[in-house]
């Protein structure tokens, strides 16, 4: 076979050639499987964390108005899109009693047939016996044991237990009437007759220590939902709904159809890592990897591409003594396959290190957090882009092979020149184009597909920047002349500083116009990254500091024990302190809600206005936060179903929106209401709270304030305090920490435009061998040599950095917007000058160091050999 | 002149400072180039030795004219001021029409008076010709030596010549010959007014 030998002389007598191109494939794989893998790992790691003590629920919700019977509240969940799966739960307790009089008040979870059986909640396992049957309507009461429960009680599958309603309780069972606690015998009068008598229950399995059989410490039963009237009679309290969630929709976009007939639980509810915010942060990681990608494999086409320059001559001899141009087409195949073989292979091997060291150092895709333990590997993605890539560089020696077949022997034989490269090269930079940029990425997001794909904002990012992307390439790839010129224009200063250099590389980079386009989008494309990168940055900076504005003067108690009223109004007497937000009261209803007695608050904000205050306190009216009204689209003006749990929904009508009270960190999305309202739809009082932010007066030291109050509150053990500008310290902390992974892929990147440069500049080095022979042979010295190709390199750099300037700030305003309307956080693009500056610097000084080592090659031509032969 | 491998190539490379003698010493006008640095081998080159090669060796991306002023600009001389002999030898070579011709575009022997004149530009007082007419037709390689004669004559360069061309030798005040690296003894021919058989029956008595 001739192509193996041609393809492997080929490799072994240009080292560095070779080193290089395998580099930067091997880093490109690398870091897209890295990114992929961090990503697996850190969504597994949190699973791991969220789920040890409950199912797997990509949603928990009750209806917003409790008196919605549970068949009509499934069925509404059933038919809203985007809902895969609903299943009914409660969770109560229940005394039980043994066949050997043992009694007991475990915890109690009914769960209808689809919350049992689905695999998509993976709510319990069975250690001993069997599951409890598939049907609706059991005929005879079954129920599962937490294994705990069996241990302490002696009990085995196949015994007999009695459950019935928690008698003991009935006295004590209360519920809200219009800011009273009232009996719920009472309210509604219930008697002992009415209650069911204990009801015989078959053990049918042990529950392994998972999910639900780890709750209340494993004692715990599980009987089906249909079973309950048997044992509570009709009152038995409102179910929740797990919901699983189809891949089609986001989570806000399924939460946006729930809301308002639904309230959803914050806390237990909350999708790994498919939060707007924590969504837009990995889709960000993601398009960082086909970049890397789209880099690495620049690299290998260029080498591939340049080889024919270089081999015409070997070609038009091979092909005079009989070679096929089939054969001779083979031996760049068998090139590529060798190159991208062995680059993607390490590429496997380095991109799991890299994402095994990131983890161990606490990068997640999720922000820095401690060392992450848990090391997800998806093999069938990472062979999926290592084949990507290994396909796409297969793809990369169609180029030269289709251009060896026009190659005619006789013409390159007899010719004393071999022709400009700039014809060889005629149609180079539109097949680039063609697949990295289009190619590449549609394979690469079918592998690593951009999370909430069917969000339209996200469409509209991804195809606004696409579009972006292709338009910026297609002018730097596709329109030679024009680049050309924009390369002359800015190559002149050079000229008069070194006329020699200036006037060598001005041609050089006319004749190599694909070469230096394909440089300089490389370089145009991480200085936009970096740009993007470091702008998104300072506009998240930029929001917490102006969120720091309005807490600055505040400092921040809470407490596990409550702190009562009278001591709270203790606090309120420290000098320096104008005001309090008591925030003790709080709601998931269906959004959280903070009761504020706006007298505490001091005259700030919306309170200044006499008239405003009044209707916060008499009008059924809510104060939003700035991100919630956003993220629900709720304006001034507007109606808020609020969940009562003693009737229909209460009414709010939104009064304002304002960040300047009730925020308690971390969470921004929330609403306040009066006091009053918490009292009379919750039954929460004022008497005593939790959380509590003291308003302290203009140039005070909060931090004095905050160790009085300590002082005041020795007393309380589990005491926390924190003042304003403490937390916005530690949330500008936190982004800059949680954005030193986009650091390391751009360094990564970074990297990786260097190779593609240096790879670009070595091998228009090797293809000039002769030119520069001739040179140094009538009289150019090495340090003359060196500025040609550093005046190219930095021309490129030059060119590269304003591009990437340009496509930058594009990609940043876009990116802002769209991340303002998914978070609902109102970001105000922010522009660094300093980022700006470094990422043009950054352009030039990467393109300028890129060039030492071709320069260094170059200077080590022989000039006798190069002037000695044709 | 030498047969293949006798060292004709080696000889003007080691006299030019492209290579450097394994032993013994290389003097040009009076300079020792052995003990010389490359860089200072490089500006010797550059002010006292023009080169004219048997594949020409211009750059394919330069017009003829480019192709001449490329010494001058080395040199970082001006290019205003060195107009004017770039305007004298294009006159001279016969390349005024050709001036903005890349070099695929010319003949060879129009590709050999090009780099005749880049050899010409600095004013360097040696000229290194390798076989100058090795790759070009008879007409063209007479042309060639006509304007070598010309530089000889009236320039008054000092040219050395190398080449297997008996008729090119002919063009010589002196011929050595040259065989393994050495100078054939007594083989010396003295111009002017060589004549070609003279030449070629000194080549057949040394067996070259």
């Amino acid at each position: 076979m001739l192509a193996l030998p041609l393809a492997w002389s080929a490799l072994k007598t240009r080292p560095a050639r070779t080193f290089f191109s395998i580099f930067g494939i091997a880093l490109g794989v690398a870091t897209a499987i890295a990114i992929l893998t961090l990503d697996d790992s850190t969504v597994a790691n949190k699973v791991e964390r969220k789920t040890e003590t409950f199912a797997k629920v990509d949603l928990e919700v009750r209806p917003a108005d409790p008196a919605m019977p549970a068949p009509e509240a499934f069925s509404k969940i059933k038919n809203t899109p985007g809902v895969e799966n609903v299943g009914t739960f409660l969770f109560t307790s229940v005394q039980m009693r043994t066949a050997a009089g043992e009694r007991g008040f475990p915890g109690l979870v009914a769960l209808d047939v689809v919350a049992r059986t689905s695999p998509a909640f993976d709510a319990y396992r069975i250690a001993k016996g069997e599951d409890l049957p598939d049907v609706e309507n059991p005929t005879a009461p079954a129920c599962l044991l937490g294994a705990e429960l069996a241990e302490q009680m002696k009990l085995v599958e196949n015994d007999k237990i009695m459950l019935t309603a928690p008698r003991v309780a009935v006295g004590n069972e209360k519920m809200c009437v219009d800011g009273e606690w009232v009996e719920a015998s009472k309210a509604a009068p219930r008697r002992e007759q009415d209650m069911p008598p204990p009801l015989e229950f078959k053990i049918d399995g042990i529950l392994d220590r998972y999910h639900l059989g780890k709750q209340s410490g494993g004692s715990i039963i599980i009987i089906p939902f249909s079973t309950l009237p048997q044992v509570f009679g009709e009152r038995y309290g409102s179910p929740m709904f797990w919901i699983s969630k189809s891949p089609k929709v986001t989570s806000e976009e399924l939460k946006t159809a729930l809301t308002p007939t639904f309230a959803y639980n914050v806390d237990r509810t909350a999708l790994i890592g498919e939060s707007a915010d924590e969504r837009a942060f990995r889709n960000g990681v993601r398009v960082s990897g086909v970049l890397a990608l789209l880099l690495g494999l620049f690299v290998i086409f260029h080498t591939l591409s340049m080889s024919l320059i270089e081999r015409v001559r070997e070609i038009a001899i091979l092909n005079s003594i009989g070679a096929t141009r089939g054969q001779i087409g083979m031996a760049f195949f068998v090139e590529a396959i060798m190159i991208a073989t062995v680059g993607a292979g390490l590429g496997i091997g380095l991109g799991l290190g890299l994402a095994r060291v990131f983890l161990l150092a606490g990068f997640t895709t999720l922000g820095r957090v401690g060392s992450v333990q848990a090391f997800s590997v998806h093999w069938p993605p990472i062979i999926a882009i290592a084949s990507t890539g290994l396909a796409i560089a297969m793809a990369g020696s169609i180029f030269p092979l289709w251009k060896a077949r026009s190659i005619f022997p006789a013409r390159v034989l007899a010719q004393r020149d071999l022709g400009r490269p700039a014809d060889l090269f005629r149609g180079m930079n539109f097949f680039i184009f063609t697949i990295l940029a289009v190619v590449l990425p549609i394979l690469y997001f079918f592998t690593v597909p951009i999370l909430g794909e069917q969000s339209r904002e996200t469409a509209r990012v991804m195809v606004l920047g696409g579009m972006l992307f292709l338009f910026f390439l297609a002018f730097l790839l596709l329109a030679p002349k024009a680049l050309a010129w924009v390369c002359s224009k800015i190559s002149k200063p050079f000229e008069r500083l070194m006329p020699l250099e200036g006037f060598l590389s001005a041609r050089a980079m006319v004749e190599g116009i694909p070469r230096v386009a394909t440089s300089a989008a490389v370089l145009a494309l991480v200085g936009a990254a970096l740009i993007t990168i470091k702008g998104i940055t300072a506009t998240l900076r930029a929001d917490v500091a102006s969120l720091g504005e309005t807490i600055t003067t505040k400092v921040f108690v809470g407490t596990e024990d409550p702190i009562p009223r009278s001591r709270v109004e203790e606090i309120s007497k420290i000098p320096g302190v104008v005001g309090f937000e008591q925030l003790g009261a709080e709601i998931n209803s269906p959004f959280l809600i903070y009761g504020l007695n706006s007298h505490d608050a001091g005259q700030i904000g919306l309170f200044k206005d006499p008239a405003r205050l009044k209707k916060f306190e008499e009008a059924e009216s809510l104060i939003l936060s700035t991100p919630l009204a956003r993220s629900l689209k709720i304006e001034i003006g507007q109606v808020v179903p609020v969940a009562v749990p003693s009737g229909p929904p209460a009414r709010m009508r939104v009064m304002g929106i304002s960040d300047d009270f009730g925020f308690f960190p971390p969470r921004r999305e929330y609403a306040i209401v009066s006091s009053r309202w918490m009292k009379q739809f919750y039954c929460f009082s004022q008497d005593q709270t939790t959380k509590l932010a003291v308003r302290v007066a203009d140039g005070v030291d909060p931090i004095a304030v905050a160790t009085q109050i300590q002082a005041s509150l020795a007393d309380f053990p589990k005491l926390t305090l924190k003042t304003g500008i403490s937390y916005r310290d530690y949330e500008l902390e936190d982004i800059d920490r949680d954005f030193r992974l986009f650091d390391l892929i751009l360094l990564l990147v970074a990297t990786l435009a260097g190779v593609g440069v240096l790879n670009a500049l070595l091998l228009a080095a090797y293809e000039r061998r002769k030119e520069i022979g001739v040179m140094k042979a009538i009289g150019m010295t090495r340090r003359q040599l060196a500025g040609t190709v550093l005046v190219e390199a930095a021309t490129t750099g030059l060119v590269g950095g304003a591009f990437g300037l340009l496509l930058g700030l594009a990609f940043l305003f876009l990116v802002t917007d769209a991340l303002s309307r998914l978070t609902g956080l109102p970001l105000r693009t922010i522009i660094e000058p300093l980022w700006l500056g470094t990422a043009f610097a950054g352009a030039v000084a990467l393109a300028v160091v890129a060039a030492g080592f071709p320069i260094l090659r170059a200077n080590r031509f022989n000039a006798a050999e190069a002037v000695r032969y044709e | 002149m030498g047969p293949s491998g006798s060292g004709k190539t080696t000889l003007l490379q080691l006299l030019s400072g492209l290579d450097t003698p394994s032993a013994g010493r290389v003097e040009v006008a009076g300079q020792s180039i052995s003990e010389l640095g490359e860089r200072e081998r490089t500006i010797l080159r550059r002010e006292k030795i023009g080169f004219v090669f048997q594949f020409f060796n211009l750059l394919p991306t330069l017009s003829v004219e480019e192709n001449v002023e490329l010494p001058l600009r080395i040199a970082g001389r001006s290019l205003k001021d060195g107009r004017t002999e770039v305007e004298r030898l294009l006159h001279q070579f016969n390349l005024v029409d050709r001036r903005d011709h890349l070099p695929s575009q010319l003949s060879g022997g129009e590709m050999q008076r090009t780099s005749l004149c880049r050899a010409l530009i600095s004013g360097a007082p040696l000229l290194l010709c390798d076989e100058p007419t090795g790759n070009l037709s008879t007409k063209a390689g007479e042309e060639v030596m006509r304007a070598l004669r010309h530089c000889r004559e009236k320039e008054k360069r000092t040219i050395l010549l190398v080449t297997h061309n008996v008729r090119d030798a002919s063009f010589a005040d002196r011929v050595l010959l040259l065989k393994d690296g050495q100078l054939v003894p007594d083989a010396e021919l003295i111009g002017p007014g060589l004549s070609a058989a003279s030449i070629h029956e000194t080549l057949e008595r040394h067996g070259i």
